[in-house]
């Protein structure tokens, strides 16, 4: 809780003041009648018309959990602080901890205030963990928070350490960057009721920046801390920060931890490179499936082996000296069948596959990461894999179409079934005449994951 | 007296084509560096002209302990394979691996079977890893040798 005192003194130390003074102890019913008026105010403020979202995380549906409010008493009177839930898995990179990453759930929370004139003050807060707090989450919480309106108007920028807050001002020096925000990876919204209807958006850039002009220490450093530090509102100084761990895999088990390494950037320094690669069952046919050898199919002696192919993507960006690789397929999490043609999808690291044509699209950042964007919903949970109607072919034909390339789609069939296939995808990129920035090939290449980073 | 004889037939195929296997007691097992073609249509005696990759038997003994088989009238489409063979009692066996699914098919049984659900990504993984050790190591002496 020490760490929200120190904030909301920074904040509201312009009309301090002005404020009236409470001293008593907030009693349950002095609790829920404030958290009631908060809660009436938000209500009617946030819905005043007139505002403009000037980024995307403010634009995102996002559920305030009233029922999770924490109320406690500052200098001006009673103040609440409320968990925000983000309907859309939105995730943040910090590059002051090693790049990890946090789901925004963990770091942001609704304060609001009333001032000595019983006025509300309504403020987003983002709270951006150093590794000092990494490393002791139960310690006093050290490193950067944002104060933006509802709207995500930044109100101030403050830095916590060693038990200092200090004010990051705007100003007319030369800015350094220091906060790199992304969430281009799984910035998609499914809809299990409505498949097709899922709206996948990327904020421009993938990555903004958050520009941090050269410190200031204000007016509330060490001393306004520390008596805030000591005399603030209680509670829980345990903010546990969850920060997902991700294990290497043949599955890609977290998609944005997969793709991290790659960049977005503007202009002629980095080339982007999508291929789509294709194992037809049958090479050089638009045959859709391949019985074995041993015999007709349903026979015993052929062990009722079909072989159907598949399709998967390989994403590569280059820029100077270095390359970075990614191969994704998708597939059923588990043995598909005409009979039983549905299961859990499944993104694989398809490295290790081979193919026998290909298609590589050279593409612009933007377009590149809106089909990286696109790629991850193949491992959501509730996105499922289906022989005929979501398969591996379809899939990586609407990655691309994402990125504006529209390749044919060719509807094959089989015993039991129909739907997009690699053995026609194929042969319509075989015959197809190039589009632009496309290159055929038909020899298979050793084509590894390529690039590490932290 | 034809049907007695059909049954007793039927009876011999199913000892010895159609048993299923222990995987827990077999060993040697290996993983061949091939990716394309009618991986079904290698041979035995074919596969010793391409190189491979010594899997471990304790760890393949682990993730193959609980295999259980599948229904052989529909079995799973396959998406891509890789090639491996073990040894029982002196003789060498195949099997394809799917790359996806945790399922694979024993040609000597002409079974397929599945890993339980909790080991199939760990498996995937592990034989990925070992293809691509061994693929690396054929790319890379290929282009030393000029091949």
């Amino acid at each position: 809780m020490k760490w929200k005192n120190l904030i909301l003194l920074a904040s509201i130390m312009p009309v301090l003041n002005s404020c009236l003074k409470s001293t008593d102890n907030l009693s349950n019913s002095k609790e829920k009648r404030f958290i009631a008026e908060a809660r009436e105010f938000f209500d009617k403020f946030t819905t005043e018309g007139g505002h403009i979202i000037v980024d995307y995380k403010s634009a995102s549906p996002r559920t305030v959990l009233w029922d999770k409010a924490e109320t406690f008493q500052v200098f001006t009177g009673y103040a609440l602080t409320v968990p925000l839930e983000y309907k859309l898995p939105l995730f943040a990179k910090t590059e002051f901890t090693s790049n990890s990453i946090f789901h925004l759930n963990d770091l942001t929370e609704l304060l609001v205030y009333c001032d000595s004139n019983r006025r509300f003050h309504l403020e987003v807060l983002t709270k951006l963990p150093d590794t000092n707090y990494l490393k002791d989450p139960t310690g006093t919480f050290s490193g950067f928070v944002l104060v933006d309106d509802w709207w995500g108007n930044n109100l101030g920028k403050y830095l916590l350490e060693h038990g200092e807050t200090k004010s990051y001002h705007s100003s007319n020096y030369q800015a350094e960057s220091i906060i790199r925000t992304c969430n281009y990876i799984y910035g998609y919204n499914y809809s299990t009721g409505d498949p097709g209807g899922g709206y996948s958006w990327v904020q421009a850039g993938g990555c903004y920046f958050l520009y941090l002009p050269d410190r200031v220490d204000d007016i509330h450093g060490s001393g306004f801390s520390g008596r805030l530090g000591a005399g603030g509102g209680g509670g829980s100084s345990g903010n546990i920060i969850n920060v997902p761990v991700t294990p290497p895999g043949n599955p890609i088990a977290n998609m944005f931890d997969y793709m991290k390494c790659f960049t977005n950037v503007g202009g002629n320094d980095h080339s982007y490179t999508v291929t789509i690669c294709i194992e037809q069952p049958v090479p050089g046919t638009r045959e859709t499936y391949k019985p074995t050898d041993g015999g007709p199919i349903g026979s015993s002696d052929a062990g009722n082996i079909v072989d159907v192919g598949h399709t998967f993507l390989i994403f590569s960006e280059r820029y100077g000296n270095t390359t970075i690789t990614r191969n994704v397929g998708f597939y059923p999490s588990k043995g598909v069948t005409p009979r039983s043609p549905s299961a859990t999808g499944k993104l694989n690291n398809d490295e290790n596959h081979s193919y026998n044509v290909s298609a590589s699209f050279s593409v612009t950042n933007a377009a590149f990461f809106s089909m990286l964007v696109f790629a991850a919903r193949g491992n959501d949970p509730s996105f499922y894999y289906n022989l005929n109607s979501e398969n591996c072919t379809t899939y990586a034909l609407q990655t691309l179409a994402q990125g504006g390339i529209n390749l044919p789609n060719t509807i094959g069939s089989w015993p039991g079934g129909m739907g997009c296939d690699p053995g026609d995808l194929g042969e319509d990129i075989r015959n197809m005449a190039p589009l632009p920035n496309m290159t055929k090939g038909t020899v298979q290449n050793f084509h590894p994951n390529i690039g590490n980073c932290q | 007296m034809k049907p007695i004889l059909l049954i007793i037939s039927l009876f011999l195929y199913n000892c010895t084509v159609g048993q299923t296997i222990s995987f827990k007691m077999v060993k040697h097992w290996k993983l061949y560096d091939i990716a394309s073609g009618n991986l079904f249509q290698y041979t035995i005696d074919t596969l010793k002209k391409f190189a491979y990759y010594d899997l471990d038997d304790d760890t393949m003994h682990e993730y193959l302990a609980e295999v259980s088989e599948l229904p052989s009238n529909d079995p799973p489409r396959w998406m891509g394979a890789h090639i491996a063979t073990y040894e029982i009692n002196g003789a060498t066996k195949k099997i394809e691996i799917s790359l996806y699914g945790g399922f694979f098919y024993d040609e000597s049984s002409k079974r397929h079977y599945q890993l339980p659900d909790n080991k199939i990504d760990d498996w995937l993984s592990y034989i990925r890893r070992s293809f691509m050790t061994i693929h690396k190591e054929s790319s890379d002496s290929k282009i030393i040798s000029g091949k």
